[in-house]
């Protein structure tokens, strides 16, 4: 069977439409003006251009039962944060984490979340936590103002991760989230030491 | 113009021309840095935006064809959204560019490796509803039994029965879209490297979607064409194989 390409057609530019306003490589939002896909263009819009409706779950028929909607799950590419049992989540926020593991470093941005156990970063479409600490072991938070490529100033949260470990990480509304920490990690008992983290040495 | 419109990703440390092949005939050229390079045009710093959709169709239709302008003279590319425009407020923004290229470096070297000499596909699949229900009321005999009961009684009970066959009918089919969709997953993701599962689109009547699918796969390889061939060649079934696309899905 050969693939259809004469995508000047309707049939293949609602496929075009599609993958150009949905997809692609995504960039740090502080250095781009529009995001493809998001209210620029407009769902209904978009719609009347696709001309037909997209079905936004998958199952054809309206009255889906819950048994057929749980199997639905192990499909569908958007797959939900694993949460442990008696955990709860108490604030989820866009960020970034500095991940390095030797020679391969690079921002991971995704959403934080921050729960009853622990802070983790969930990246949906690839269903993975990608960075994950108990309340307990983050031992100091400090604050830096750093100068980002861009020439913007960017506040970036240091997280002490017992002795030598130092975690960076960069979100949204960042005294939102530092106080949201500091209220768990009360609860939790943990211990916050600002001292320490001039002693550790950043990776 | 403190806008630079991005196209793609590719890798090349020559600042090349592509010619006026952008959106609204603009000048297309690389921004290269450490053997990658940005594939834009320059342009104001604001969106395009227009609530004529023929000059939205236009654009996108641009912006693909610069796309695969781009992947013809620079081999494997790593397209980006419509509309994604890098914006410098203070600094020259050919250095905000370049600046991004080598934040993200790592990460954009990852993708180019994991998508060379690849390409992507969609494929959708869609059956028939009338064919599938009259095959289920033959094999069933629930239904079957149902079915014929319609035809004997008066019209008040008849109702009620045609009530009854179009409930379980429903419970029915659904079963047997996930049956299928399970069975054409199987059968499609061994010919490809990776599979994305897309949401469905609505179609016109006795026609439903069962599944829509982003595929990964080698530039030369056949064996996904001839896979959805037999799916096709089934009475019931209908594919639709787009193709083949810059990898969207998978970056």
């Amino acid at each position: 069977m050969e693939p259809v390409r004469e995508w000047k057609s309707r049939a293949t530019l609602v496929d075009l439409l599609d993958r150009v306003f949905d997809k692609g490589v995504v960039i740090n939002a502080d250095i781009i003006i529009s995001v493809a896909g998001v209210p620029l263009i407009g769902v209904s819009l978009r719609a009347a251009l696709a001309g037909m409706e997209t079905m936004l779950k998958y199952g054809m028929l309206q009255d889906m039962d819950a048994k057929t909607r749980m199997k639905e799950a192990q499909y569908r590419k958007n797959k939900e944060v694993p949460l442990l049992e008696g955990e709860e989540i108490a604030l989820k926020m866009f960020g970034s984490y500095y991940y390095s593991d030797g020679i391969y470093r690079a921002w991971k941005s995704g959403y934080f979340y921050l729960t009853n156990f622990r802070l983790l970063l969930y990246q949906q479409d690839i269903a993975e936590i990608v960075f994950q600490i108990p309340l307990k072991k983050i031992t100091a938070i400090k604050i830096r103002r750093e100068k980002s490529f861009t020439g913007k100033d960017k506040d970036i949260i240091y997280l002490a991760l017992g002795k030598k470990k130092v975690a960076r990480l960069n979100v949204l509304q960042t005294q939102e989230f530092i106080k949201k920490l500091r209220d768990l990690q009360g609860e939790v008992g943990a211990v916050l030491d600002g001292e320490k983290i001039k002693e550790l040495s950043i990776l | 113009m403190k806008g630079r419109y991005l196209y793609c990703v590719a890798k090349s440390n020559d600042r090349i021309n592509l010619g006026r092949v952008g959106i609204e005939g603009n000048q297309v050229y690389t921004i290269p840095y450490k053997g990658l390079c940005a594939v834009v045009h320059n342009c104001s710093a604001h969106p395009y935006q227009s609530k004529d959709k023929k000059v939205i169709e236009s654009w996108v239709v641009a912006h693909e064809e610069t796309i695969e302008t781009a992947w013809k003279r620079l081999g494997t590319v790593l397209p980006l959204g419509f509309d994604t425009i890098i914006k410098a407020d203070e600094e020259d923004p050919g250095k905000v560019v370049k600046a991004w290229l080598k934040e993200d470096y790592q990460s954009l070297k990852e993708k180019l490796n994991k998508v060379r000499g690849k390409v992507e596909y969609g494929v959708q699949i869609s059956w028939d509803n009338k064919i599938i229900a009259r095959d289920l009321v033959e094999k069933n005999s629930e239904l079957k039994r149902l079915n014929e009961e319609i035809k004997s009684k008066p019209k008040g009970t008849a109702y009620m029965y045609k009530q009854k066959l179009e409930k379980l009918m429903r419970g029915k089919l659904e079963k047997e879209a996930e049956r299928y969709f399970k069975e054409f997953y199987k059968r499609i993701k061994p010919c490809t490297n990776e599979v994305k599962v897309e949401k469905l689109k609505k179609e016109d009547e006795p026609r439903q979607m069962l599944m829509n699918l982003s595929c990964l796969v080698g530039e030369d390889d056949k064996i996904l064409g001839d896979e959805l061939e037999k799916i096709n060649n089934r009475e019931c079934f209908f594919v639709r194989f787009t193709g083949p696309w810059p990898p969207y899905s998978f970056v």
